[in-house]
């Protein structure tokens, strides 16, 4: 029991301190700053996208990245269409994490799932750990996309979530079978018989 | 005879409208701390043990939560305040009310005009007499159809939740039963949605997913007598999930030590922090899947402010939910978790909040020494220190029990039936800012090693007793200052952790022994 048809649910991997909230926020509203007011938006927001002539429904999942929290992943990311893995460039380890998450997602959930290797704060090159050939490489042979971001300068975030959509969508096309039986109609013949109210039929 | 019998027609009508609006209004998801956007006196109390705990920090560290739990030995009856309203008290009084009025803002900012509200208030209207008697039929069909058997209760089912995660312990047995209840409870409010938007007067509201969702929350706030926790489906599984309830309660326990130190996080700003522990506190209260998720949200917004400098997202949050779980250990957890699998949303943010609660009580669960920053030693001996302390506890039905022994020891007099008994303990508590007082007094006097305050007078006579409701007990002559001395400190040292049957009459004793000194005290206007 997936989402709608036309929703799709993203998680969102990173470790702590390399920009997923900051990605959210500047997602959502189009700012970077680090006085927002706190709602549940800041782990959690809906988006409608148009994708390929339709309208569809984003549903991103913030979790925690801490090591100590890693094995509540499954948890999150168990009915996933897509994933947005985040690391950031200044910090190698940061990027070991994301290659163990893949591993993970591609275990767990299989190969179902849309893989998006993000390398946030592109605005800091200068201070590059890890090397574009080998992030580049390393998406490759996972059958990842790579992008780059900046929450900070809001570069690359609407471009990565629109190809990540766009992914979603021709997976659930390629996967779902065009006849598209939905849930209602079953619900609505099962109704009636449900509630057994006329009795008198059998008395007599 | 016409006149006559239209008069009566018209009585069997209002009084129809009557019942079908009393019906109605019992659909409301009142969670008992607003009650129209006023505040309850659980919500008040509630402030009170808040206001108190704060106060008595420094000289009486269990304080809020000795009275909290005393407050629970004694029945859940709000009707009385715990803070008398006594001349030297307003400082007192003025800092709950002031905690309430904030309680209160927040508590409304939050809780929007309903949809369940405005469909419930629409519902009175005539034209959907028949809606209305359909839904009764609905939920009273389903009552009745799930009647408890009386089967045998099996004993070999035992779940481990010290080594289960919430994954697992979730498999659900009887998926059928409660797939079914979902499926028939869905399908029922869609087609009430349909039919109330065909009417006219229906056309210009909300959509018809809103009002299906509406339909949905009411029905089920009738059905989660027998959909939710123990309700359902038979004797054996009733017996189960209060085992089950019981035991994830004891383990969180266990865990009550976790605070933020141990996720590696920064303290929260307390009066949100609070508001968030309120609200998981009393997620019991709320009725409905949607009722529950929607606390479980202002939980997480809570927390969200308590701890976040800027925006916090997932990685300050999880923490903070994992500590107030641990914290609040609200009621009937397990029941909650399996009742928000069943009939909760499975998409949208529902979906995510439900997760978040799930993941961190599965964390709880399957936490060990190094998830905590703990060494395995320090680790074993929180948990086995909080392992005794829960084996030294009362047992719920050794609360009934205790509240006759406590009110014959108070009162000196056997055989009062219970009711009386708890409204008298009620009035005893409501006396609990004083007997804080008695302790800073007593405090003081035994900490500076000050001379005993004159003798109180032999007798309390009638006069007073209007005043203080409950004559408290004359203490034995003689011993009375040394005894309040030791009263004082048994109360000071109290822990409700570490007390025993035996220990809480006595501290009910202690507490009534303080309460006459004070009382004492002030007639004799003897400066504290």
């Amino acid at each position: 029991m997936g989402p709608r048809d036309n929703g799709f649910k993203v998680v969102l991997l990173g470790e702590g301190r390399v920009g997923k909230t900051s990605i959210l926020l500047r997602y959502v509203k189009g700012e970077f700053s680090d006085r927002q007011v706190s709602t549940l938006q800041a782990s959690y927001l809906d988006r409608r996208l148009a994708v390929q002539d339709q309208s569809i429904q984003l549903s991103i999942w913030d979790t925690a990245g801490q090591e100590r929290f890693h094995a509540l992943g499954p948890i999150y990311y168990r009915d996933a269409d897509g994933a947005l893995l985040v690391y950031d460039i200044t910090d190698y380890s940061s990027f070991n994490k994301v290659t163990k998450w893949v591993r993970e997602l591609r275990q767990i959930v299989g190969a179902e799932i849309c893989i998006t290797i993000a390398g946030n704060k592109i605005d800091l090159e200068k201070h590059r750990a890890v090397p574009e050939d080998e992030a580049l490489d390393y998406a490759r042979s996972v059958n990842a996309t790579h992008v780059y971001t900046s929450a900070k300068q809001n570069k690359g975030l609407d471009h990565a979530f629109l190809d990540l959509a766009d992914r979603m969508c021709k997976r659930r096309q390629a996967q779902r079978p065009p006849s598209n039986p939905s849930r209602k109609h079953l619900l609505l013949v099962d109704e009636p018989a449900a509630p057994p109210k006329p009795k008198q039929n059998n008395c007599c | 005879m016409d006149a006559v019998s239209l008069a009566r027609r018209q009585e069997l009508l209002s009084r129809a409208r009557r019942q079908r609006h009393e019906w109605l209004e019992a659909c409301r998801g009142e969670d008992g701390l607003l009650e129209k956007g006023k505040p309850t006196r659980l919500l008040r109390r509630e402030c009170e043990l808040e206001v108190i705990e704060e106060m008595s920090k420094e000289y009486f560290p269990s304080g809020g939560r000795v009275l909290r739990f005393l407050c629970e030995q004694s029945g859940d009856d709000q009707r009385e305040p715990l803070v008398p309203l006594a001349g030297d008290d307003e400082g007192v009084l003025d800092a709950v009310d002031r905690k309430v009025e904030l309680r209160c803002k927040q508590l409304a900012a939050e809780t929007k005009e309903g949809e369940t509200d405005a469909l419930i208030e629409r519902l009175k209207h005539p034209d959907y007499v028949d809606v209305v008697r359909s839904l009764q039929h609905f939920v009273g069909e389903y009552i009745e159809q799930t009647v408890k058997g009386d089967v045998a209760v099996e004993d070999d089912v035992e779940d481990d939740y010290l080594v289960d995660t919430v994954e697992n312990f979730l498999g659900d047995d009887y998926e059928e039963f409660y797939a079914e209840a979902r499926r028939r409870v869905e399908a029922f409010a869609s087609q009430c949605a349909q039919t109330l938007h065909k009417s006219e007067p229906w056309k210009s509201s909300a959509s018809p997913e809103k009002t299906t969702d509406a339909v949905e929350t009411l029905l089920h706030r009738r059905l989660s007598v027998t959909l939710f926790g123990a309700g359902c489906p038979d004797a054996k599984a009733a017996d189960r999930a209060c085992r089950r309830d019981a035991k994830l309660a004891a383990r969180l326990q266990t865990l009550s030590f976790v605070d933020f130190e141990h996720l590696n996080q920064p303290e929260p700003d307390a009066g949100e922090w609070e508001a968030a522990i309120t609200a998981l506190r009393y997620l019991d209260r709320a009725k409905a899947p949607s009722d529950k998720v929607a606390k479980l949200k202002r939980a997480t917004r809570s927390i969200a402010s308590a701890v976040g400098e800027g925006a916090p997202g997932a990685d300050e949050i999880l923490p903070g939910f994992i500590v107030a779980i641990a914290k609040a250990n609200p009621k009937f957890l397990d029941s909650t978790l399996r009742y928000l699998k069943r009939f909760g949303k499975t998409t949208g943010e529902d979906a995510y909040v439900i997760t978040n609660f799930m993941s961190a009580v599965d964390f709880l669960l399957t936490a060990n020494a190094e998830s905590f920053d703990m060494s395995q030693e320090d680790f074993q001996n929180r948990i086995d220190e909080n392992t005794r302390r829960l084996e030294d506890r009362l047992q719920p039905d050794q609360t009934k029990d205790l509240v006759i022994a406590s009110a014959d020891l108070l009162e000196r007099e056997r055989q009062k039936p219970l009711r009386e008994v708890s409204a008298r303990e009620i009035r005893a508590l409501r006396l609990a800012r004083q007997a804080e007082s008695a302790v800073i007094l007593a405090n003081s006097s035994y900490a500076r090693g000050a001379p005993p305050p004159p003798p109180p007078p032999p007798h309390i006579d009638g006069g007073n007793a209007s005043t203080f409701p409950p004559p408290p007990p004359p203490p034995p002559p003689g011993t009375s200052e040394s005894s309040s001395d030791d009263a004082a400190r048994r109360f000071v040292g109290a822990d409700p952790d570490h007390l025993s049957p035996v220990a809480v009459r006595q501290l009910l004793a202690d507490y009534h022994t303080l309460v006459a000194r004070l009382d004492t005290h002030r007639r004799h206007g003897t400066p504290p």
